[in-house]
C-alpha cells in the first residue's frame, strides 16, 4: 500500500487537506497498466538479442571452421584439380545443368522469402532464369583467364581466408544512427537477400561440379558477404525496435504528463473559485506540483539535445 | 547543451535526491549515448509518477485507457515485427550454416582428389 499527500479537489469524497497534514490512503494507480507494459519490453528485447546472438554465432561458428578448413586446404588442391577445357567445353549445357540445380537448392528458400516480401515464387525464379546467360558468359569468359589467375591467386587466397575466418563475430547489435532508415529499406534488403541467395547458390553449384580456384574464393565471399549482410539485418532491426520503443515510450508520457499537468491545473483553479475557503498555502503547494511537474516534462525534452 | 551544464541542471532541479544521483552516476559513469538517454528519461519519468501519485481523478479514467490502448497496441506491432525479422534471420543464418557446410564437402572432394592425382 502507498501513501502519499492527496491533492484536495471540490466535487470529490478527499477530505480538505490541513496544511502540513499527510494522509495515507491507498493509492489508485490508472498508470499501472501502461507502465507494466512497458517494462515487459525489456524481457522482449533480451530474448530477441539472444536470439539473434545465437542464430549469428552459429553461423558464425561454422564460417570460422569452414575458413579455417579452407586455409590448410590451401589454393593447390583446387588449383590441382582445375580443368579449363572441360569447363569451356561444357559452355550452355552446363550452365543450364547448375542453373536448374541452383533452382532446386533454392525453391524452399527462396520462396519463402518472396513470400515474406509478398511476391510469387514465379518471380523469383525468373530471375533465375535471366542469370542464366549470364552465368553462360562469366564461364566462357573467364574459363581462358583461369590458369593464370589461379596462379596469381592461389598465395593471396591462404592468406584470405586466414583473415577472414578471424571476422566472424557475434550480434553487436546498436547502431541506432543507420537503424533509422531501416524500415523503409527492409523491403529492399529482402529481396537483395533473395538475389544473393540464389547467387551463392548458383556459386556453389558451379563449383560442386568445377572445383575451380576462383569459384571457390566466390563462394568464400559470398558466404561473408551474407553473413555481413544478415548481421547488419538483425543489428538495424533490433535498434530500430529500440528506436520505435522510445518513441512509443515518449507519445505515451507526453499524453500522460499532459492529463498530469491538467489535472493539478483543474485544481489549482477550483481552490481559486472558492477564495477564502482555502488556505493560500494550499495554492502555493500545488502550484509548486504543477512547476515540479512542467521542470521535469522539460528536462525529458532536454535529454534528447545534451552533446556526448 | 553539454554534459556537465545538463549535470548542473539536473542538480539545481526538484527532482528528488534519489533521482538525481542515479542520473548523475549515470552520466559520470556511461557514454552519453542513446541508451543512456533513454534510462535517464527512465528515471525522471519514474521520479514524476511517484511525485503526483493519485492526481487524477475518475474524469481522467477513459483517456488514460485510451492512451494505454494505443501504447499496448504499437508496441504489439513492434513485438510482431522484431519477432519476424529474427525469425527471418535465424532461418537465413541456418541456411548460411548449411552452405559453409556444403563448401566444406568440396574441399574434403578436392583434397581426395589432390591426393588422388599425387599418387
Amino acid at each position: 500500500m502507498k501513501k502519499e499527500m492527496l491533492i484536495k479537489t471540490e466535487g470529490t469524497d478527499e477530505k480538505p487537506l490541513e496544511e502540513g497534514k499527510v494522509e495515507a490512503k491507498e493509492v489508485n494507480d490508472p498508470f499501472k497498466v501502461g507502465r507494466e507494459r512497458m517494462a515487459l519490453m525489456g524481457n522482449f528485447f533480451t530474448k530477441m538479442k539472444e536470439k539473434a546472438v545465437q542464430a549469428t554465432n552459429y553461423a558464425g561458428a561454422k564460417l570460422s571452421r569452414f575458413f579455417s578448413r579452407a586455409k590448410t586446404f590451401g589454393g593447390e588442391a583446387v588449383a590441382a584439380t582445375l580443368s579449363v577445357d572441360v569447363l569451356t567445353k561444357k559452355g550452355a549445357a552446363f550452365v543450364g545443368e547448375k542453373v536448374v540445380q541452383a533452382d532446386e537448392w533454392t525453391t524452399k528458400k527462396a520462396g519463402q522469402a518472396g513470400e515474406y516480401l509478398g511476391k510469387k515464387g514465379a518471380e523469383v525464379y525468373s530471375k533465375v532464369e535471366g542469370k542464366a546467360d549470364q552465368a553462360e558468359d562469366w564461364v566462357v569468359k573467364k574459363g581462358e583467364q583461369f590458369e593464370q589467375y589461379v596462379e596469381g591467386k592461389a598465395d593471396q587466397a591462404e592468406d584470405w581466408v586466414a583473415e577472414k575466418g578471424k571476422q566472424f563475430a557475434g550480434f553487436v547489435g546498436s547502431n541506432y544512427e543507420k537503424a533509422i532508415n531501416f524500415t523503409s529499406e527492409k523491403a529492399n534488403q529482402l529481396q537483395k537477400f533473395t538475389e544473393t541467395k540464389i547467387e551463392l547458390a548458383k556459386d556453389i553449384a558451379f563449383l560442386v561440379e568445377e572445383k575451380t580456384m576462383e569459384g571457390f574464393v566466390k563462394a568464400q565471399l559470398g558466404l561473408e558477404n551474407r553473413f555481413n549482410q544478415l548481421r547488419a539485418y538483425s543489428e538495424n532491426a533490433w535498434a530500430s525496435a529500440q528506436l520505435r520503443f522510445a518513441e512509443a515510450k515518449k507519445r505515451y508520457r507526453e499524453n500522460m504528463n499532459a492529463i498530469r499537468m491538467r489535472r493539478i491545473q483543474a485544481s489549482i483553479e477550483k481552490m481559486t473559485q472558492r477564495g477564502g475557503e482555502v488556505k493560500p498555502e494550499q495554492v502555493y503547494t500545488l502550484q509548486g506540483q504543477l512547476n515540479s511537474l512542467m521542470e521535469k516534462m522539460n528536462l525529458l525534452q532536454t535529454v534528447e539535445t545534451v552533446a556526448a | 547543451m553539454n554534459k556537465q551544464e545538463f549535470i548542473e541542471k539536473i542538480k539545481a532541479s526538484s527532482l528528488s535526491e534519489e533521482s538525481k544521483g542515479k542520473i548523475i552516476s549515470l552520466l559520470s559513469e556511461k557514454e552519453l549515448n542513446f541508451e543512456t538517454k533513454e534510462e535517464i528519461k527512465d528515471i525522471i519519468q519514474t521520479d514524476i509518477e511517484a511525485s503526483t501519485q493519485g492526481i487524477t481523478t475518475a474524469e481522467d479514467d477513459q483517456e488514460i485507457a485510451t492512451v494505454t490502448t494505443q501504447l499496448s497496441d504499437e508496441l504489439s506491432t513492434l513485438e510482431k515485427d522484431l519477432t519476424q525479422d529474427m525469425e527471418v534471420v535465424e532461418n537465413e543464418m541456418k541456411d548460411l550454416a548449411t552452405m559453409a557446410s556444403d563448401l566444406d564437402k568440396i574441399a574434403d572432394h578436392a583434397e581426395i582428389d589432390q591426393i588422388k592425382n599425387s599418387i
